[in-house]
């Protein structure tokens, strides 16, 4: 039996011959400054690209482009929950693009991390002047993305986009697929879920009383069918865009809330359930755009909201199905500013904008009785968001979660 | 009588062996400095005189413990640190990887997520000898080598916009990634064995 050096050991001994000591850094302390968990992905990626690791069978996730996607994604407005999903397709177009050609070969760790930070041949093969269009930090995107993807992008920029707007544009057309996909993909480990039933251990408990027993879905509950390491405290509430009409300089609102928190009420003598919603959230849009130009919003919203699901009805795997449709409202608040600067004197521009919204949730409930005093719960919600008037517009948009969680009914 | 390479009845020792040595001492020269002047700015070699203390260990939750108590100590395991963006506080995302059985367990702080079969299992490993316990958020490059008891890994720099004021860490069977000089990824990393 012989022990292999994995491609790690083997680049340390490479990197030693040129490198130079020095003393170990004591850095810097911690301080509490906001960590993005795309950094650390980013971060990895370096590693196994220094290393070779990135070509160890791990292709398929192939995690610098699909770092780099989610992080552009975010930059770009994009929740956390919804980059998520547009790296999960992400990777999985790196996939099959992957199983389409012959697996590059082993060996050789920093050389090929060097070779690869030069652009892909295709790319400078067929659309050099454009491709040299997109500045250093578009070709470095660009180069990251499924070839496929790549197309997309550049048709964009052949089109005259900047580099900038033809990646957004690419996004939002990603989102459509991504969301029918993930979905599916729900409904997919929502059955597997059922059929199986999760661990339990996860929902905090928070209080009972006599004939109501009342639990809070975590955030872990929402998290979309992606790689768990991204967005934590992320929800799928999609943003809502639209135009600010006539202000030159503000022609782009974004808008997205985070942080919806949700509290389920499950009676299980009646067969009613009732839930509230309640949550608030922030994000803050800033895109500098140059020229002397600053601009950008900040945005607060509240969501209030019940529920009453009635039971429609028994599934053949023995659970309750509890239907019910709900109405979300949403108090909005956003303030609009645009700063700009002419002959050196400071101008500022600010809007506000407050109002309330209303949602319609459509909501399912999977109840099975596990014994006497424990059930199982799941629980699914699809929300259309509709935003339309003079200021704002924008397309109905999807959230959803899923997740069978035990209830202790014994107290 | 024995021939060594060079040499052959037509060609008898000390004749035409110096045109291969120069030739290669050429291609060597010509590599070592090729490498050295695409990645020496960003590469340096940290020797460790006097190690730091090691910093307190990672508390395990119950799920950790559990697993740790059934499986023991991961093969291989790779862990995130980030900030909540709801609860602004420090996260801690991990995977630990068990070879042997095929099992693969992910926690988000310290509770189990899922498991699943590890998906690069092609081959046997030697586990890479290190516990996740050991590392805690946004260690300092000194509290990681201390940590992990290594005297001597790679530092590579990392370009400012794939993460602004990043590097990342080669050790022996050990990788791991500092923003601001604060640790946000440390990957353990088996020997694989070839039977």
């Amino acid at each position: 039996m012989a022990i292999r050096t994995n491609a790690a050991v083997i680049s340390l001994l490479l990197l030693a011959l040129t490198a130079q000591p020095v003393m170990a850094d004591e850095g810097a302390p911690w301080d509490q400054e906001d960590v993005s968990p795309a950094d650390a992905v980013a971060l990895q990626a370096a590693a196994h690209r220094v290393t070779g690791l990135a070509e160890e069978g791990t292709e398929a996730n192939e995690p610098e482009a699909v770092g780099q996607l989610w992080d552009l994604a975010v930059s770009m407005g994009v929740d956390e929950a919804t980059a998520d999903m547009i790296a999960a397709a992400q990777a999985e177009s790196i996939k099959k693009a992957a199983e389409m050609k012959p697996r590059r070969r082993r060996g050789g760790g920093v050389f090929r991390w060097l070779f690869t930070r030069t652009p892909l041949k295709i790319v400078t093969k067929v659309t050099d002047p454009l491709y040299k269009l997109a500045g250093p930090r578009g070709r470095r995107i660009i180069r990251g993305m499924a070839p496929e993807i790549q197309d997309v992008a550049l048709s964009a920029l052949f089109a005259g986009a900047s580099i900038k707007t033809a990646l957004r544009a690419l996004v939002r057309s990603r989102l459509k697929q991504v969301k029918r996909v993930v979905v599916e993909d729900t409904i997919d480990r929502l059955i597997a879920r059922l059929q199986t039933r999760s661990r339990s251990g996860n929902t905090t408990q928070s209080t009972v009383s006599d004939s109501a027993y009342v639990f809070e879905l975590t955030e872990e509950d929402f998290l979309p069918p992606a790689d768990p390491s991204f967005g934590l405290g992320s929800f799928l509430w999609d943003e809502v865009s639209g135009d600010l009409g006539e202000d030159p300089f503000c022609q782009t609102l974004q808008l997205q809330i985070d942080a919806i928190e949700m509290r389920v009420i499950f009676d299980p003598v009646g067969e009613t359930i009732l839930a509230s919603f309640d949550g608030s959230g922030e994000e803050i849009y800033r895109e500098p755009a140059g020229n002397g130009v600053e601009r950008g919003n900040d945005a607060v919203g509240d969501f209030t909201g019940e529920l009453a699901a009635r039971r429609v009805g028994t599934t053949p795997e023995g659970w309750h199905r509890y239907e019910g449709d709900s109405e979300l409202a949403a108090e909005i608040h956003v303030t609009m500013y645009c700063t700009f600067w002419s002959d050196g004197e400071l101008l500022v521009d600010e809007y506000t904008e407050s109002g309330s919204r209303t949602a319609d949730a459509r909501v399912e409930i999977l109840v099975i009785p596990e014994s006497e005093n424990s059930y199982n719960f799941s629980f699914s919600i699809n929300s259309a968001l509709s935003w339309t008037d003079d200021t704002f517009s924008s397309e109905p948009s999807v959230f959803f979660g899923g997740r069978t969680v035990p209830v202790d009914l014994a107290g | 009588m024995a021939l060594s390479v060079g040499q052959s009845p037509d060609n008898p020792p000390g004749r035409k062996r110096w045109p291969w040595i120069v030739g290669i001492t050429l291609v060597a020269a010509i590599a070592l400095i090729t490498v050295d002047w695409m990645i020496a700015d960003d590469v340096v070699l940290v020797t460790v005189e006097d190690r730091a203390s090691a910093p307190g260990t990672a508390e395990m939750s119950a799920d950790q413990s559990a697993t740790l108590a059934e499986l023991g100590q991961p093969d291989a395991f790779t862990i995130f640190f980030f900030t909540d963006t709801v609860s602004e506080q420090p996260a801690r995302v991990e995977t630990w990887s068990y070879y042997g059985v095929q099992r693969e367990v992910a926690f988000i702080d310290g509770a189990i997520t899922a498991e699943e079969r590890p998906a690069d299992a092609s081959a046997p490993v030697i586990a890479a000898g290190y516990s996740p316990a050991a590392f805690t958020a946004f260690m300092t490059e000194a509290e990681v080598a201390a940590a992990a008891g290594i005297d001597e890994y790679v530092r590579i720099e990392v370009e400012d916009d794939v993460v602004s004021e990043g590097a990342v860490y080669v050790g022996r069977n050990l990788l791991f990634g500092l923003k601001d000089g604060q640790l946000i990824y440390v990957e353990a990393v088996p020997d694989l064995v070839d039977e």
